[in-house]
């Protein structure tokens, strides 16, 4: 090094470490974007949060149900699937069994890149995850037919989603600690309102998320009983900033209750209930600050039913080669690199602070074949994804701060709600 | 599948972009020392909100990394520098503060007690020659400095080629040493080291 430089090098001032707490802060903070709800991710990967939105119409057992609610047309919704008959009650899952949750949905993607692209993806989503978490659960995607973002020309990209793809879900109910979504866990949970809502609260605190987004966590692709549910529902409802809606409709066309929140990105987010059953119907997503959302006031820009709920004593042969889901391993106690140029420096204290906890289940395959299944997805109408856009706008809110390296590799990533994990 | 810890930062990255918790294990690599960079540019106490905005930054950035580059260090310290740039003010005001610590007196026998008011201050004449650089100068000059990068690192960081790299930090010392007082530093100041 040049003298010049040398003497500024090493004249450098002294500082202190980074105070522990305001490191703690900051990494608070970088977590809670990065579990944000709607935060960009990639569609395929993006199971944990991805949505299963949905019309949970016909559990097992079906017909008790039927979602009440009716549709567009005014009819009563067809049930999804007559499934099996005879079982009038609500049946519960046996410890080894898996819960199937069947959905169709849809959300934005964003391309960001030399290229910048929006567009809503479609896909169909089947879910199976064991009712008590004794073993890895199962995800498969299927590409549906893409729409418009509003204002945006399609991509070529967005052809892409075609096919299915398989994914192992991992298994590790003891690291998910209260973000699991196993049947039998979610069937601990209080069974009355003001218990529910001290649980929302509680959670939402630990995962960074408020307690409306830990409502939506709870129910995307998830069974819960009864119970739990009608709780749910009801604490739901009270929460702060959360409206009522009536005959509101989720991506198969079908009416409910819907509670809604104003979410980041000028989004009121809809969580739809059929209110007899307190099921979980789907997911809405409509514009209400275009601004931020960078589409116009009324744009849908997520629409998802969740189309079935079905007990299965196995997981399909496709689980053999599904997919590797690392999310149960060890996501990363801090290293500190051994750089000898740092030599000199204090070695700062290596934050403690346990790992994230990873998403969903874990590793161990049960192949055979599913005893019962089934449920028709019922009359889908086209989600409305407004196309009726002006001229269009470009995004303000697509992240491009600072990065100074040179070639700018095209990445698609979208945006779904995320679970907390 | 290994361990996240495991995992070089371009690949931490990389998998950030479908996994973003996966990006809270590069602040755990490397915040402690983009702390310390920026809390001797802007002070110790502003640092402390510049390392989560250059982590922030980076994670909404991301997507755009260029993942053959194994180590994410220039990546961080080019926003790390941005950030720097946003608080402009402040690092002036620091810097001249510092340069007035002790009345300049170049030449003085006991300049180098006097100067040296305390570790973490920086020395008066150097915060008095830091004031006299450009801003862009004095990125390029602390970045070679203060963070230790090699000129190859610092043009990634700066997204400059490296040949501009070194034409720049040639005229840069020919000003450092005008600002200096043309004498040789290292002669007179053989023990500033810490």
């Amino acid at each position: 090094m040049d003298d010049e430089i040398r003497i500024f090098a090493e004249g450098r001032p002294a500082v202190p470490p980074y105070p522990s707490e305001a490191r703690e802060t900051a990494r608070r903070r970088l977590v809670q974007e990065a579990t944000a709800r709607h935060r960009f991710r990639l569609p395929r990967i993006g199971w944990q949060a991805a949505g299963a939105f949905g019309l949970t119409v016909a559990l097992v057992g079906g017909v008790a149900f039927t979602l009440s609610a009716t549709g567009r047309d005014g009819t009563v919704a067809r049930p999804a699937a007559p499934v099996l008959a005879g079982v009038s009650d609500e049946p519960a899952p046996k410890p080894g069994q898996f819960v199937l949750v069947e959905s169709e949905t849809m959300y934005a993607a964003m391309s960001m890149g030399e290229q910048e692209s929006r567009y809503l993806y479609r896909t169909k989503r089947q879910l199976w995850r064991s009712a008590d978490a004794s073993a890895d659960g199962l995800l498969s995607i299927e590409g549906l037919e893409p729409k418009q973002f509003p204002g945006w020309p399609m991509p070529e990209e967005a052809g892409k989603w075609q096919g299915k793809e398989w994914m192992r879900l991992a298994n590790c109910p003891d690291r998910m600690g209260e973000a699991r979504s196993d049947h039998a866990y979610l069937a601990t949970l209080p069974a009355d309102a003001d218990g529910m809502r001290a649980y929302l609260e509680k959670r939402g605190k630990v995962t960074n998320n408020n307690a409306f987004g830990v409502v939506g966590d709870l129910i995307r692709e998830t069974y819960l009983p009864r119970p739990q549910r009608e709780a749910l529902f009801n604490a739901a409802k009270a929460l702060p900033g959360v409206e009522v809606a009536e005959g509101v409709e989720d991506g198969a066309g079908r009416k409910g209750t819907a509670l809604g929140s104003k979410v980041q990105g000028g989004m009121l987010e809809q969580l739809v209930f059929d209110p007899t059953t307190f099921m979980f119907m789907g997911e809405r997503g409509t514009v209400v600050d275009a601004k931020s959302a960078g589409a116009p006031v009324g744009s849908v820009l997520a629409l998802t039913a969740q189309t079935g709920v079905s007990v299965v004593d196995a997981l399909p042969a496709e689980s053999a080669s599904a997919a590797h889901d690392s999310s149960c391993e060890d996501l990363g106690r801090p290293t500190t690199k051994a750089d000898p140029r740092f030599s000199a420096e204090p070695t700062a204290p290596v934050s403690a602070e346990p790992t994230l906890p990873a998403s969903a289940e874990s590793t161990a395959p049960a192949p055979g074949e599913p005893t019962v299944t089934v449920t028709p997805v019922p009359d889908r109408d086209a989600p409305s994804a407004a196309q009726d856009s002006g001229a269009p706008s470009r995004p303000q809110d697509v992240p491009a701060e600072s990065a100074p390296q040179a070639p700018v590799p095209t990445v698609t990533v979208t945006m779904m709600p995320s679970s907390d994990r | 599948m290994v361990m996240a810890q495991a995992l070089d930062d371009a690949t931490l990255v990389g998998q950030s972009v479908s996994e973003p918790e996966m990006f809270a294990t590069l602040f755990d690599r490397h915040a402690d020392e983009i702390f310390r960079y920026a809390a001797r540019r802007l002070g110790p106490e502003l640092a402390e909100d510049a390392v989560g905005e250059v982590f922030l930054a980076a994670f909404r950035g991301r997507a755009r990394y260029d993942r053959s580059r194994s180590d994410a260090r220039p990546w961080l310290y080019g926003i790390a520098t941005k950030v720097v740039a946003q608080h402009r003010r402040a690092e002036r005001r620091r810097t001249q503060a510092m340069a007035r610590l002790s009345p300049d007196r170049p030449g003085s026998f006991d300049e180098r007690s006097a100067d040296r008011v305390t570790a973490e201050q920086l020395q008066p004449r150097l915060a008095k020659a830091l004031t006299r650089l450009s801003a862009a100068e004095r990125d390029l000059l602390l970045l070679v400095a203060w963070a230790d990068l090699t000129y190859e690192d610092v043009a990634l960081a700066l997204d400059i080629p490296v040949g501009t790299v070194r034409s720049r930090l040639h005229r840069l010392r020919t000003k450092v040493r005008r600002a200096l007082g043309g004498i040789d530093p290292f002669k007179e100041e053989p023990e500033h080291g810490r």
